[in-house]
């Protein structure tokens, strides 16, 4: 963190020196473990059943507060993903098997409405019981940095980014090695052919469902330990997952992990550009871009390429 | 010739899904499509009426490029086609449905969209259910819908993916009945269909495609003794 | 049959032409002020309803739309010293301009995209309008902000105040009423017409539409630019009426929320429906806003949870009628 205040206050000095790049890139690195772990939360929901889930905003700061109570009762907030994450996959599946199965046979514009909705109701709830005043937990961790040659890291973010890849690669393996996971996998690319392949959908569905609500709320434990939140909290990055989500696109782990590691980037570097105030602009003005020249993602150009 | 595709190849990742396949189709005809499942076939008709690019080839219509057109602009060029699974547009009613079509399909300035759209609700037999709600019409409806939707766009060329399928013997044989009546009214056709023997009554010419390949195109007749065809469709123990 | 609906319009229009004139004599005037509330977000309403509701492209970020036709008028007036009214079209026009620029790539591709971007939209153009001054010191734009500011950023714009404010207020409200026949003019005509057919097949699916000959991304951005366009201008209408805007307050979520709420709740894709959902939105939450009751103890007021009951209301409406109150009339007229 210390480097981006020192990079605030010269606003509009575009040379920045070696040592600031190295810092910015390594910055961008660790945001991106985080970024894509949240991604990966919407991106299964819509690959799997074709929803776009807006509560994921809500789940993402709900999570956060989780953490944020569970640290006031004196649970540590690096446990408490052990808590919040299995409550919230319990959650997402019961939603699934009562609500959301019926919302899967509406017209997507209900989908919309009806996430929308839930998330309204979320952030209501956190303002009711956590009031509207910004939180972050702060601890004698909180501030610990290690220098690495010319490298200034902080332990808590890379405790984030490390807990945020090992989510994503025993998930990768969920999915490639495990026949519930296989079946997630079937599921996204033809769901007509999966039925007929005898997969039970209903189940899968759920499964997938409640895994990409657990995703989300690993991130938003994650994001409490390096953010300060507020009930609004989500928002800014339900708009970050989706701008990765179409930089990388739904069906790739590896697009995923690139669109996060182009976010992060942006994100960082444009600091040195603009005021920080308006950070939370670049994911918006990005997904712009993206949409307009390549539409289909980074893949596109990849496999383009051949 | 009306139609003439030249080495159409659509990829999908790693998945050849139409391979390399060429072929014309002259004016007037009625042209079968025939293939097991995943042969390609949806996606060749989606190549030519523009809803995916083609990776590689040309689709030439009555002497125009159309390749990598998008629907619409392939639908103002002449070409256009109905869908596998019926799509009606469930809220509208059968009159909205086709009024779709007569409005934003190849207009005919001779004609109102009203009348257009009269004349062929009762071409199609749809006349009695004109303001009934798309959703609550019969299957064999909607696959009349389907086509009488397509017909008002005043295609050169139509496209019909399956129409027949999910019909009873005695609809499947309507079915065919309004597609030969569509000929006469000058539109050629191109159409998939998984109904052996309705097929081959109707069509003039068939092209067989096989895991995205053409495996055999010539006449009906011909087409049937063609041992890969037999092969594609029965199992290699059927061909000599 | 038409003759009757014909007859209950006019008579409606007649109504509400007559209540500056009694308004004075029953509340001081407030009443006056509820209906010019109630004509913006009936316009608002509708006006969403023609992107969201024929075109079914939800838009969470209206209320950007809305907010940069009052910052439009506001800066208009001051700048200019001309008669605010004049920049209504204005306003507009900055909204329309804006919606198109992203809501064409966005519109292009099938899919939530629209959706999800007008979720970033607004809280984008509320940071930029909250620190554009700040940016523009020191740019060559600088002359912007040299004498005066020119977005206000956190303090806000007071607009120049009217000869005679009590006059202004009337003639707002005038103003307003025939806005709000404007609005459901437009939007009864797209209904009835090749446009709407258009919307209305793109809505219920988009490549059948497609292969038939609609360009469907055309229709989209129009109807976006149309929906815009109308909303821009009830921004504009409100800073004249308020003469104060802040871009804290003006682009806040709330006013998205409000323009997605009352369609649904009225009857989504609807020619009346949004306007009969704006009005019992309206009405009900200027009763409600200040009531409170207790629970376990605990006293509650309504304003702290209205979040709460505008989603559960959403997720009741789309899990039981998803055609809103007007569905539920139709439903029960049936029986």
């Amino acid at each position: 963190m210390c480097f981006q205040i020192s990079i605030l206050n010269s606003q509009f000095q575009i040379l920045m020196s070696f040592d600031t790049f190295l810092n910015l890139f390594a910055a961008s690195i660790l945001t991106a473990g985080l970024y894509a772990t949240m991604s990966y939360g919407l991106a299964l929901i819509y690959g799997v059943m074709k929803l776009t889930n807006l509560s994921h905003a809500g789940v993402l700061m709900l999570a956060a507060y989780g953490t944020y109570w569970l640290n006031t009762l004196g649970i540590s907030p690096y446990l408490a993903p052990f808590i919040v994450v299995p409550l919230w996959f319990g959650i997402g599946i019961v939603w699934q098997h009562t609500l959301v199965k019926r919302i899967m046979l509406m017209p997507p514009i209900a989908s919309l409405l009806f996430f929308f909705g839930i998330w309204l109701i979320m952030q209501n709830f956190a303002y009711l019981v956590f009031k509207s005043d910004i939180r972050s937990i702060t601890n004698e961790a909180t501030l610990l940095t290690y220098k690495l040659g010319p490298l200034v890291l902080s332990q808590n973010r890379l405790i984030v980014f490390f807990a945020g890849i090992t989510a994503l690669v025993s998930l990768q393996l969920f999915l490639t090695r495990t026949y519930q996971g296989r079946a997630i996998r079937a599921l996204a690319a033809d769901a007509e052919a999966a039925r007929l392949s005898g997969i039970d959908t209903d189940r899968i569905s759920a499964l997938a469902f409640g895994l990409g609500i657990a995703l989300a709320a690993f991130a938003g434990c994650l994001m409490a330990l390096i953010f300060a939140f507020d009930p609004e909290f989500g928002r800014s990055h339900l708009l970050k997952s989706f701008c990765i989500v179409v930089l990388g696109g739904l069906e790739s782990f590896v697009g995923v992990a690139l669109g996060a590691i182009m976010l992060a980037l942006a994100e960082n570097f444009s600091i040195q550009f603009m005021p920080a105030a308006l950070q939370d602009m670049v994911s918006f003005v990005l997904l712009v871009i993206v949409l307009l020249t390549i539409p289909n993602g980074l893949m596109s150009l990849l496999k383009g390429k051949k | 010739m009306l139609l003439d595709c030249k080495n159409l190849t659509k990829r999908f990742g790693g998945l050849i899904a139409v391979n390399d396949v060429s072929f014309n189709v002259a004016r007037g005809e009625i042209f079968g499509l025939m293939g097991p499942n995943g042969a390609g076939k949806t996606t060749l008709f989606r190549l030519i009426s523009g809803v995916y690019p083609p990776s590689s080839g040309t689709v030439i219509f009555n002497g125009k490029n159309i390749t990598g057109f998008k629907p619409s602009a392939a639908c103002a060029s002449g070409v256009v086609s109905t869908h596998q699974i019926v799509r009606p547009f469930r809220e509208m009613t059968v009159f909205d449905n086709v009024r779709v079509g007569a409005e934003f399909g190849r207009k005919d300035p001779k004609h109102n969209v009203t009348e257009v759209v009269n004349e062929i609700l009762t071409f199609t037999g749809l006349a009695p259910q004109t303001h009934v709600v798309a959703k609550n019409l019969t299957l064999p409806s909607r696959k009349r819908l389907e086509v009488a939707r397509a017909l008002a766009a005043n295609p050169d060329l139509l496209l019909l993916d399956e129409v027949g399928a999910g019909l009873n013997p005695t609809e499947t044989s309507g079915m065919m009945d309004l597609i030969r009546q569509i000929r006469e009214r000058s539109v050629t056709i191109i159409m998939v269909e998984h109904v052996m023997k309705a097929i081959m009554g109707v069509s003039d010419r068939i092209m067989v495609l096989n895991y995205g390949q053409q495996i055999a195109l010539g006449t009906p007749a011909e087409v049937a003794q063609d041992p890969q065809v037999i092969e594609a469709y029965l199992g290699k123990q059927f061909a000599k | 049959m038409k003759n009757r609906k014909n007859l209950y319009v006019l008579g409606g229009i007649a109504l509400l032409a007559i209540i500056p004139l009694i308004a004075k004599t029953i509340d001081n005037g407030y009443l006056q002020t509820l209906t010019f509330f109630v004509m913006m977000f009936v316009s608002m309403s509708v006006a969403w309803n023609i992107i969201g509701g024929y075109a079914g492209q939800i838009s969470f970020g209206h209320g950007t739309f809305w907010g940069l036709g009052a910052f439009t008028t506001a800066i208009f007036a001051i700048r200019t010293g001309l008669p605010a009214w004049l920049a209504m079209p204005i306003g507009g026009l900055v909204a329309m301009l804006y919606g198109m620029s992203w809501g064409y790539p966005t519109l292009r591709l099938r899919g939530p995209y629209f959706a999800i971007a007008t979720i970033g939209i607004g809280e984008a153009t509320r940071l930029i309008m909250l620190n554009l001054d700040q940016l523009l010191k020191n740019s060559p734009l600088d002359w912007l902000v040299k004498d005066k500011p020119f977005t206000g950023g956190a303090s806000g714009l007071i607009l120049p105040s009217p000869n005679d404010f009590q006059a202004n207020q009337l003639l707002l409200f005038y103003i307003c009423l025939g806005f709000m026949i404007l609005t459901i003019a437009i939007s009864a005509w797209i209904n009835n017409s090749r446009f709407g057919l258009a919307l209305r097949a793109v809505n219920m699916d988009q490549e059948a539409a497609e292969t038939l000959g609609v360009s469907a991304s055309r229709y989209k951005v129009l109807a976006l630019m149309v929906s815009a366009f109308l909303v821009g201008v009830a921004g504009s209408l409100y800073a004249q009426y308020v003469l104060f805007i802040d871009a804290r307050e003006v682009f806040s979520f709330s006013n998205s929320i409000a323009m997605v709420l009352m369609p649904t709740v009225g009857g989504i894709g609807t020619l009346w429906g949004p306007a009969l959902g704006a009005l019992v939105f309206k009405v009900a939450d200027d009763r409600l806003s200040s009531a409170r009751f207790m629970l376990g103890g605990m006293q509650i007021n309504l304003g702290d949870v209205n979040l709460m009951l505008y989603g559960l209301l959403l997720v009741l409406i789309i899990l039981f009628e998803p055609g809103g109150v007007l569905g539920l009339l139709k439903r029960l007229r049936k029986k």
